[in-house]
């Protein structure tokens, strides 16, 4: 069913382009746009091949001497290399994400209404009962099926129908 | 089908990838990394990959880009070797380079890398830039991002470039230069390359060089610490392999490979405060051991660049 969806590269909307994108706490630069949003320009920059990320944060002698150049330099802009951290796997639907990465033709529509997603991931979608895709279609979400009650908090999984309306 | 890896995310899919990733989340909450939001580039799978911590309280990025060629084509590097990012002031990019490797493939590989970077820092076309290279396949690659007066930001390029830009950049030209692949698991090494230039330790090859030093010259850039510094020997950012100091024909051995390329000229003289690298003062001796305080457990060392605070910062004052 995902060959119903094509990756939006940056978005061609230049005021849309992965504003925020990825934010650890997923708060997709919720505040960019905020009048007393920060304006201040980097100024410090350092960089680092960590040869792992997850390696040098794991034991606790690395995780120490590194926390601790960050403490003394303050740097406004920390580049890593080598992180070794891998991507989200292709089958995990965010539907947090849709309205971003997910766009849908009139073409790529099956003939009849409902489309199902799944595998997606729920978990900070709770308020989400329409999604706006790019192109101005509408799809509602018609319903809801949870298949993975075991890891409730991190990851919802679920099954999705949507409609189009 | 369409594959979709979301490179800008980490993997979550398995109890071993999330406790991964809850790891990460806690040092990110934890002081000092709180006061930064991550922006991550991920490959497929657990290899290579940059990320980018940029400060809550400085601008949010006005983009962020995970590719060098047109977004038509690729959405992100699949190996997770580009964060691109645009603050109002300047441009800033975070690469992880190809290494060039001992075999043809990988350094055919690392000739397309170079080329990626060279469309990518180099070219000129203004006609791109209405669609910011999103749209046009043709012209595969990424528009530099431009000020409002439609001339190029200035620009911030660090990271593993992983080559030595020239010979006072590794500690022992002589040794790198004669270096050769070695067979694994009792196999015999690949062949030498047909090309003498292509020989070598990779990152150290007379081809690696003579592309790297064309290419920040034609973009304009400068090597912000040798501006800084001269030509200073022994100012290394990598020693030995990774995971061994005590043996090894590379203990004691070290090139430098981590960077900030900046624009040069004007900009340089009234922007850039000082560029440090975390070795620097450290006696010859003891890198060897690479000291926890340059390198925090990795095989390379932090490198630093300060911008002067006052003036400079806006567009207006640096054009």
């Amino acid at each position: 069913m995902k060959r119903f969806f094509a990756p939006v590269g940056g978005s061609s909307d230049p005021s849309k382009r992965a504003r925020g994108d990825g934010g650890p706490e997923g708060d997709a630069g919720a505040g960019a746009c905020a009048p007393d949003a920060p304006t201040r320009q980097p100024k410090s920059f350092m960089t680092w091949n960590c040869n792992s990320f997850l390696g040098r944060m794991r034991k606790e002698l690395d995780k120490k001497s590194f926390l601790r150049y960050v403490e003394d330099h303050d740097p406004d802009i920390i580049a890593l290399q080598e992180t070794w951290l891998p991507a989200a796997a292709p089958d995990r639907y965010d539907t947090f994400h849709c309205a971003e990465r997910v766009q849908t033709t009139p073409e790529a529509l099956p003939p009849s209404p409902g489309v199902v997603v799944q595998g997606a991931n729920l978990a900070r979608s709770q308020l989400v009962g329409t999604l706006t895709f790019h192109g101005a279609l509408c799809l509602r979400i018609v319903s809801r099926e949870q298949t993975n009650k075991a890891s409730r908090r991190r990851s919802r999984r679920a099954r999705i129908t949507f409609a189009l309306d | 089908m369409i594959v979709v890896f979301s490179r800008g995310e980490l993997r979550d899919d398995t109890k071993q990838y999330r406790e991964d990733k809850a790891l990460i989340d806690v040092v990110m909450r934890q002081k000092p990394l709180s006061r930064y939001r991550a922006f991550w580039a991920c490959a497929d799978i657990k290899r290579a990959g940059v990320g980018v911590l940029v400060k809550k309280d400085v601008e949010a990025p006005q983009s962020v880009t995970r590719s060098l060629v047109s977004h038509a084509k690729k959405e992100a590097h699949e190996e997770g070797r580009v964060l691109l990012m645009e603050f109002s002031s300047v441009a800033f990019l975070n690469v992880y380079a190809q290494n060039n490797g001992w075999t043809k493939e990988s350094m055919a590989k690392r000739r397309a890398w170079d080329d990626e970077l060279r469309a990518f820092l180099c070219h000129e076309s203004e006609s791109l830039d209405a669609s910011g290279g999103a749209t046009n396949e043709a012209f595969p690659v990424v528009s530099r991002p431009r000020q409002t007066d439609g001339s190029r930001k200035p620009l911030i390029w660090t990271g593993d470039l992983n080559a030595c830009h020239r010979e006072v950049d590794v500690s022992h030209p002589a040794f790198f230069a004669s270096q050769k692949a070695e067979g694994k698991n009792g196999k015999a090494p690949v062949e030498l390359p047909a090309d003498p230039d292509d020989r070598g330790q990779p990152g150290f090859t007379v081809n690696e060089r003579k592309r790297f030093d064309a290419l920040v010259t034609d973009a304009k850039l400068v090597d912000a610490y040798r501006e800084l510094h001269g030509d200073a020997e022994m100012r290394m950012t990598w020693f030995g392999h990774p995971g061994v100091t005590r043996v090894g024909k590379y203990r004691g051995r070290g090139m430098r490979l981590d960077y900030f390329f900046v624009d040069g000229g004007d900009w340089f003289r009234e922007n850039v405060e000082s560029c440090v690298q975390a070795t620097d003062g450290i006696p010859v001796a003891e890198l060897a051991e690479r000291p926890d305080r340059a390198f925090f457990g990795s095989d390379h060392c932090a490198v630093l660049l300060r911008l002067k605070s006052a003036g400079g910062g806006t567009t207006s004052e640096s054009r």
